[in-house]
């Protein structure tokens, strides 16, 4: 939580003994810092040599060959186009991709592709530039997003109901069993997007093309 | 040990005990600890009393923060102490502060969210859940700032906080605006404080701002959970009061914002933000986001809008300087009398400037909604 104010009333509260779980939750930072660190903060890797680096993630892959092998599993299944049920939510691309507010949606992408590879597992969510199954499945609903369009697709149903909560100017589609390749086709690239008007931050924007390393095939 | 020691005190920094200090005085400002009704919860979100409770966004977010993508991210290293041996001078003092205030506020999201999750156990464990896994997420920030105070050599003592601090009382209804706008502007200011450092590398003073790219996702979800809260609860989005409940709300947490943070600029100028243009950013970006499910937002990009918190800056400003003079009480109160008119003139000219509707696309009729 970020400071707020409080123009309202004040009272005194009687509730609980706080000290104690909080004394919990410093001991289990202090455990963190003193076990896990090294070996699965990026952050860290990134101040190792490369032989150490290759050592380290050698010792990972040997202690997780179960999860390797399911993993590797996951994708000659794929690459055989079995059909998985697939969800999406889609919008104009403008705003999925080129929009400040939602270059949280990047960070968000790149957060749960780092916490899959901290898995082992394959991803399970692609971008989709102008999606060839929103015309052919839903020629309704279709005229209701502005061209070009862009979707975010997952075989994970509870994940897009959240990802709908977070963007909300999205249509929220059950797109029914298809393969990665029917899920993932487009009808074209998209187009150079116009700088925006007005830019307030303290920063540069986000690099056109980030999220190209969502698309399948990438 | 003994250098640091003097260092804490020629800072003027009061100390409870070695290394823990005194907690900063209390005033409109300063973070808060929340209270709430928590009868009036259990039964908003009892699964009794309401079977139709729609419940598929909470179930989405439980699985969000079930997955914790931030378990192994808070783990400190050896730069820390030596990064903080080398803040010396005034930015030391500012430093300090701002870890303080930050740290609190973390932490009263700890307490207020560990209690929530415990007497919605009952009656939602959904709710009750999500609640404790976002008291988790709080208590690694409050006890990562707390860590690096001590590398300040001034640590708070967060047990005795919660035991003698004064708590505010906001019925359910408001602890759902001022939680949802406190998180959601508690992730616009990290994530912009980290973009810059990002790119301006030579202004990282202090590695703790490395981790901000990660842990202002938190801030981000926690309020997600409250954009699901309030979408549950129709009733304080709908209507005309909730408008004004909203917009009240905005406006308090902006021009809080706006005021702390340029009265501490040499902070953000430390770090090589202009803090009128960081602070601009993170509210109307704050307010775009927010605009995605209150019924009403403040218009924050017109002219007027910017005129009046710059009164506002210029006149809290004399309200310190008259509290800082050798003038006696009721002559201090005398002097302040007409700022203090001036300051409600402003706040009442913000809160009648222009808004602008808005809200969730889930409450428009859907064949309307152009995506």
């Amino acid at each position: 939580m970020a400071p707020i104010t409080g123009f309202a009333l004040q009272g005194q509260l009687q509730i609980l003994p706080a000290t104690a779980q909080l004394s919990t939750a410093q001991q289990r930072n202090t455990q963190l810092a003193g076990s896990r660190g090294s070996l699965q903060c990026k952050q860290f890797l990134s101040c190792r040599s490369t032989r150490q680096q290759a050592h380290l993630k050698l010792q990972r892959r040997e202690s997780t060959t179960v999860q390797a092998v399911a993993a590797a599993d996951q994708q000659i299944a794929k690459s055989t186009s079995t059909k998985d049920t697939w969800y999406a939510v889609v919008s104009n691309a403008e705003f999925m991709f080129n929009d400040v507010q939602n270059e949280s949606f990047a960070e968000q992408l790149r957060e749960r592709r780092r916490y899959f590879g901290e898995q082992n597992r394959e991803p399970d969510f692609y971008l989709v530039p102008n999606p060839a199954w929103l015309d052919d499945k839903f020629p309704d609903k279709a005229k209701q997003v502005r061209r070009p369009s862009a979707a975010l697709v997952s075989t994970d149903k509870v994940w897009i109901t959240f990802m709908k909560l977070r963007l909300d100017r999205v249509l929220k589609l059950e797109l029914g069993e298809l393969s990665l390749e029917e899920v993932t086709k487009s009808t074209g690239p998209l187009p150079e997007f116009k700088k925006p008007d007005k830019w307030t931050a303290p920063y540069p924007p986000y690099k056109p093309g980030w999220w190209e390393v969502f698309m399948a095939g990438q | 040990m003994a250098t640091a020691t003097v260092t804490e005190q020629e800072l003027g920094f009061k100390t409870m005990r070695r290394g823990i200090k005194e907690a900063a005085e209390e005033n409109v400002l300063t973070p808060r600890f929340y209270t709430t009704d928590f009868d009036e919860m259990e039964q908003m979100f009892s699964l009794d009393n309401n079977p139709n409770l729609p419940m598929e966004e909470f179930d989405a977010m439980l699985k969000e923060f079930k997955t914790d993508y931030n378990q192994t991210h808070f783990v400190r290293n050896e730069t820390f102490k030596k990064a903080a041996d080398s803040i010396q001078g005034p930015a030391r003092k500012i430093f300090i502060e701002f870890l303080e205030r930050s740290c609190t506020a973390e932490f009263s999201g700890f307490l207020l969210y560990k209690e929530l999750g415990r007497r919605l156990k009952k009656t939602n464990p959904v709710v009750a859940e999500i609640f404790t896994l976002m008291s988790r997420d709080e208590a690694r920030h409050a006890g990562f700032l707390n860590k690096a105070m001590s590398d300040f050599n001034l640590a708070l003592d967060l047990g005795f906080l919660t035991k003698n601090r004064k708590y505010t009382f906001f019925k359910p209804q408001f602890i759902f605006y001022a939680t949802y706008l406190s998180e959601k502007i508690g992730y616009w200011r990290y994530i912009s404080i980290y973009r810059h450092l990002q790119r301006n590398p030579d202004n990282q003073l202090y590695p703790l701002f490395e981790y901000f790219e990660n842990w202002c996702q938190d801030e981000n979800r926690h309020g997600d959970f409250f954009s699901a809260m309030l979408k549950s609860q129709p009733q304080f989005l709908d209507d005309w009061k909730a408008k004004l409940w909203s917009r009240f709300f905005c406006l308090s947490v902006y021009v809080t914002m706006y005021l702390n943070d340029h009265q501490r600029s040499a902070f953000y100028e430390s770090l090589g933000l202009d803090t009128t243009q960081f602070n601009r950013h993170v509210i109307i970006e704050t307010n775009k986001t927010t605009a995605r499910v209150f019924p009403e937002v403040p218009d924050c990009e017109t002219p007027e809008f910017w005129e009046h918190m710059e009164k506002l800056i210029v006149l809290n400003q004399k309200l310190i300087d008259i509290g800082k003079s050798d003038a006696a009480a009721p002559l201090k109160a005398l002097q302040k009398a007409p700022v203090l008119a001036g300051f409600a003139g402003e706040l009442l000219a913000l809160f009648n400037g222009k808004t602008m509707d808005c809200g969730s696309y889930d409450f428009e009729a859907e064949a309307a909604v152009v995506y």
